[in-house]
């Protein structure tokens, strides 16, 4: 943070001081009646019972956090939140930091490699979700099709509506869409790895993992975590692609906090409650959000170099 | 001077008068008396978006005719998305600003909910004035709290399409009663059809799945007693009608994956001759007649005892807006929908069951078709029973807790008595 | 790790850096182990493009084969889809509302957060820290947990169902990150030139305006094309906020054209189509700052 030493002229930190507060009152304005009252009447909303219409809602104390912990949906779309988390967060960095590193040493092409890669990012959520809802389509769709023809009839599934693997077929949709991105950023950190370390250790006899373990990643440790952190808080908020994939299902299969909080107030007209859900979301992710990022400053300040 | 002082106290009063009006929904003018239609009157109706943008355009055309006979009375057409239609609807209606006419479905949970809340107009002296000749059953769908508040749109019969050629082939008759069903079923999937067609993909068809296996079980009387909370869903009938399909998946008797199968790809199945019965409704029977390469049937799911009974619902209705200021113009509007003419147009060209006695001779409608209106005169008439399409008469949970239920059943993830359980729990007696 | 200066063996294939271009080390193994690369790299290239064609190939498929077999790969081409799809589909009009609300939206966001990323870089005033943390706590909440309520109040000041509504709620969507970006941006540039033009005689205004402003020209445009993208493929904010259907734009128009019980997969295709081109085209063309700026973005959070 660039700030004037305390010998600055007063006449210069005073017409700093008003240009500033004028520069910043848009972006206050804005964030205070579409951010902070909103979150502040959510707050209200979770100690009440509104359902949409009446403009008194009766006060219920604390029945709707009573209700959520009581609440056995709750507790399996949390554990289908988790299992978005750990699968949606290892998978794009093992398979973006792969590709980047096989990326790494190839200067041919790897413009048209890396617009390929990251082009599912850019696309839109709701296309995304269409397009592969076609390949999962059970009976005319690419991929049971493809199983088909290469003799695994067996592996055939009812996938979006099949309640056992629905989850992971839209992990695979999810982690497609959002391995370029760590591609991307891989490739651009790389870039600062210092290779002579890496050839040194190369010659000291290391071999390919624990070059991997001991040099690489140790440099690139602050995108690494910048990355996870990332990634995993997300993975508390996901909504966009499920919803339009499954919406939450067959029979809530694949629910997870987003889409029961939405369906609860928008399709049940239950906003108390509705509400109530997405504060545990804020919950379980700021702590995490901020914990991860103190990590990743200290591990900075530590200067992660060999 | 401490210069953030100004900005907190902004941000303090603005917090302030906001959470005075964060519950607020909008004010409702006071609606002053209705007008005479003299001269030309426009007024607004609105409908949610028709599937098909043919169906919009039979629509606008619809809304031509009435224009042309209507003596200034002109309609502007509002075309809203399904889903947005509920929560825009009732701030619309509140705030004075809505349309006149809207159509909308009848359960408690629509029209109901709308007519509690007093945005509906009562329609019980325009019936007298004129004379309206709707179905008795249908009549009541739209009543509530005594008053007659809406025009019903047409009627839906669910049951089961079936493939007349394949049937024959496999040396199969029209199933008398259930274990003709069962049988005929498992006779046709040795012969390497899939008997069902069903998809659960949506969630919604699951609740019509319900409602003809448990009409046919319970008849009329069964299902009212169901819908008055006279006996509850947790009952042994609801449980066998849920054991039915329960049955009907783990015996393979149905798609692969049934809750996987959408559906469009359901009726396809049904169309390429790959599953020989299609448990839907008549509103796919235009649609069937011109896909399907051979002839179809339609018949009640059956009972235990007997053919069964046809489920029915009504679709929608069309109502009239409270605080609408052109009351005369809309119950004119209103006077067209029913008026036989229109009648046998909508039978012709929307494929559409009106809700009221319709002279079908000379019309060229499908012999399917055909047979669906004979049948639905017939049971009006009173000589048949109807059975009910649940999820139009019972409220959102218990709605939800249906339709999950049955995806939850076609899918190994519950099982009828679990369900049954939920529907009581969710179930709330419409006032 | 200790260096040491031993003749080079001969080494297992190893990621060469990108500096050394051209230069032919042509033993066998380096150009198996590069040719291999490529084998895979481009063999996950095509696998990540085939939703893409995917959908091109639907859409581009006449109306007979599109109900018969709809996933087959380019087993034929016809426009009828897409005229279908934008005229009947109204995809003509999505198009026009999913401009309408990224052009204002971007414009908004990025004005306001460079405004305010200046301030939080280079002029203090008693206050700024919570000032900054109220921002930060934009991106650490997420949108979630007030959509709800901020529908009610919308509702209730009558901003719900408006184009300005939208706009305003996209553009506090993308404040907080936009912010965060351009302070970073301002924070890098070396105070002399502040100085110096102090000592010219400008005034702060001046030195923002005239000074600062044009050294971060590319950081705006990153910005720029990042706020873009993100606006246009928001699907949540005009579902919620534009219930009516009055401005919808491609994204919430495919959502929607997906209800309804059947559905036209060929119109759906064309539509999925219409949406994705224009992202498809912007990122070919502008690819380097794309990349770049989610790069800068990211890193420096």
């Amino acid at each position: 943070m660039a700030t004037l030493a305390g010998n600055a002229p007063l006449v210069t930190r005073r017409a700093q001081r008003r240009l500033g507060i004028l520069l910043v009152i848009p972006v206050s304005l804005i964030m205070v009646f579409f951010f902070l009252l909103p979150l502040g009447n959510a707050l209200v909303y979770s100690v009440v019972d509104f359902d949409g219409i009446s403009a008194t809602p009766p006060f219920v104390g604390l029945d709707n956090f009573r209700e959520m912990f009581a609440d056995d949906e709750v507790w399996h779309a949390l554990g289908n939140n988790a299992v978005w988390i750990v699968i949606g967060t290892v998978a794009p960095i093992v398979i973006g930091l792969s590709i980047a590193l096989l990326l790494w040493g190839v200067q041919r092409g790897s413009v048209l490699y890396r617009l390929c890669f990251f082009l599912p990012y850019v696309l839109p959520p709701v296309a995304i979700g269409i397009v592969w809802g076609w390949i999962y389509d059970p009976v005319q769709g690419v991929l049971n099709r493809a199983l088909g023809a290469l003799g695994l009839d067996a592996l055939q599934r009812g996938w979006l509506g099949d309640p056992t693997w629905a989850l992971y077929a839209v992990l695979v949709t999810a982690i497609w869409s959002y391995t370029g991105f760590a591609v991307v950023i891989f490739v651009s950190a790389l870039r600062n790895v210092d290779v002579e370390l890496v050839d040194a250790s190369r010659i000291d006899g290391a071999n390919s993992p624990s070059r991997l373990w001991y040099i690489i990643l140790p440099q690139i440790m602050p995108v690494f975590l910048m990355v996870l952190t990332l990634t995993l808080v997300g993975g508390f908020s996901v909504f966009d692609i499920i919803f339009v994939m499954t919406g939450g299902g067959p029979a809530d299969a694949t629910n997870v906090i987003g889409t029961y909080s939405y369906n609860q107030a928008f399709q049940l007209s239950r906003i108390s409650y509705g509400t109530t859900l997405a504060l545990l979301i804020t919950i379980l992710s700021v702590p995490f959000a901020v914990g991860l990022n103190k990590l990743q400053r200290r591990l900075s300040l530590q200067g992660t170099g060999a | 001077m401490d210069a953030p002082k100004p900005l907190v106290l902004l941000a303090l009063t603005s917090m302030v008068v906001s959470l005075a009006g964060c519950f607020a929904g909008g004010s409702a003018e006071q609606s002053s008396a209705p007008q005479v239609s003299t001269g030309p009157v426009e007024i607004r109706y609105l409908i949610a978006q028709p599937e098909d943008t043919a169906d919009l355009n039979l629509i606008k055309e619809d809304i031509k005719q009435f224009e042309a006979q209507s003596n200034g009375v002109t309609v502007k057409l509002d075309v809203l998305p399904t889903e947005n239609l509920r929560t825009i609807l009732q701030t619309q209606l509140r705030s004075g600003s809505g349309p006149d006419v809207f159509a909308y479905d009848t359960g408690p949970g629509f029209a109901g909910a709308l007519a509690k809340a007093g945005l509906v107009h009562d329609l019980t002296p325009a019936y007298d004035k004129f004379d309206w000749p709707v179905y008795d059953f249908a009549k009541e769908r739209v009543t509530f709290d005594g008053k007659l508040v809406g025009v019903p749109s047409q009627v839906e019969e669910v049951g089961i399409f079936y493939n007349k050629d394949l049937f024959a082939e496999k040396g199969i008759g029209e199933p008398q009663n259930l274990g003709d069903l069962m049988s005929a079923a498992a006779t046709l999937k040795e012969g390497g059809v899939i008997p069902f067609s069903v998809n659960d993909k949506d969630a919604w068809p699951g609740g019509h799945l319900l409602s003809m296996a448990l009409s046919s079980e319970v008849g009329s009387d069964g299902m009212d007693k169901l819908i008055s909370g006279e006996t509850p869903w947790t009952d042994a009938s609801v449980v066998k009608a849920l054991q039915v399909w329960a049955d009907l998946a783990d015996q393979k008797l149905l798609p692969d994956s049934p809750t996987a199968i959408s559906y469009d790809n359901g009726n396809a199945l049904f169309y390429s001759g790959k599953a020989a019965m299609n448990p839907t409704g008549s509103w796919l029977a235009q649609d069937t007649e011109r896909n399907a390469k051979f002839e179809v049937g339609f018949i009640p799911f059956p009972s235990s005892t007997s053919k069964g009974i046809f489920s029915g619902g009504l679709g929608g209705g069309t109502f009239v807006s409270a605080n609408s200021q052109k009351l005369d113009a809309a119950e004119q509007f209103l006077d067209y929908q029913m008026s036989p003419e229109r009648g046998r147009w909508s039978v012709e060209k929307l494929q559409a069951i009106p809700a009221y006695p319709v002279d079908t001779s000379g019309i060229k409608a499908t012999p399917l078709f055909t047979q669906i209106l004979d049948d639905t005169a017939k049971i009006a008439e009173g000589s048949g029973d109807f059975g009910y399409n649940i999820d139009v008469l019972t409220n959102d949970a218990f709605n939800n807790a249906m339709w999950k239920g049955v995806q939850g059943i076609l899918s190994g993830q519950s099982t009828p008595e679990k369900v049954a359980e939920q529907l009581q729990k969710n179930f709330k007696k419409a006032s | 790790m200790a260096t040491t200066t031993q003749s080079l063996a001969s080494l297992p294939v190893e990621p060469e850096p990108i500096r050394s271009s051209g230069r032919d080390r042509a033993s066998a193994p380096r150009r198996r182990g590069l040719l291999l690369r490529h084998v895979v790299l481009a063999a996950m290239a095509a696998l990540t493009i085939v939703p893409v064609l995917l959908a091109v190939s639907t859409a581009l498929k006449n109306d007979e084969d599109v109900r018969v077999d709809p996933f087959g790969f380019f087993t034929s081409f016809s426009l009828d889809s897409l005229r279908r799809a934008w005229t009947e589909g109204n995809f003509d009009n999505y198009l026009v509302n999913s401009v309408l609300l990224s052009v204002p939206s971007t414009l908004l966001i990025i004005a306001v957060s460079t405004m305010a990323g200046y301030t939080f870089a280079r002029l203090p005033f008693f206050g700024r820290t919570v000032l900054f943390y109220l921002v930060v706590l934009g991106l650490l909440v997420p949108f979630f947990t007030y959509m709800i309520p901020l529908y009610f109040q919308l509702r209730s000041v009558g901003l719900l169902d408006t184009l300005g509504g939208a706009i305003l709620v996209l553009t506090s969507v993308g404040v907080s990150f936009g912010t965060f970006f351009m302070r970073a941006f301002f924070s890098d540039l070396p105070e002399e030139l502040e100085q110096a033009a102090r000592i010219d005689g400008c005034s702060e205004w001046q030195i923002f305006v005239k000074v600062m402003l044009p050294l971060v020209g590319s950081g705006i445009g990153a910005l720029a094309v990042f706020t873009f993208l993100s606006t246009w493929n928001n699907f949540l904010v005009p579902l919620l906020y534009l219930p009516g259907g009055g401005y919808r734009p491609l994204t919430a128009g495919l959502y929607t054209f997906m209800g309804g019980r059947s559905i036209d997969v060929g119109p759906l295709a064309a539509g999925t189509l219409i949406t994705i081109l224009p992202v498809i085209v912007l990122f070919v063309v502008l690819q380097k700052q794309v990349t770049a700026g989610f790069i800068s973005g990211a890193v420096k959070g």
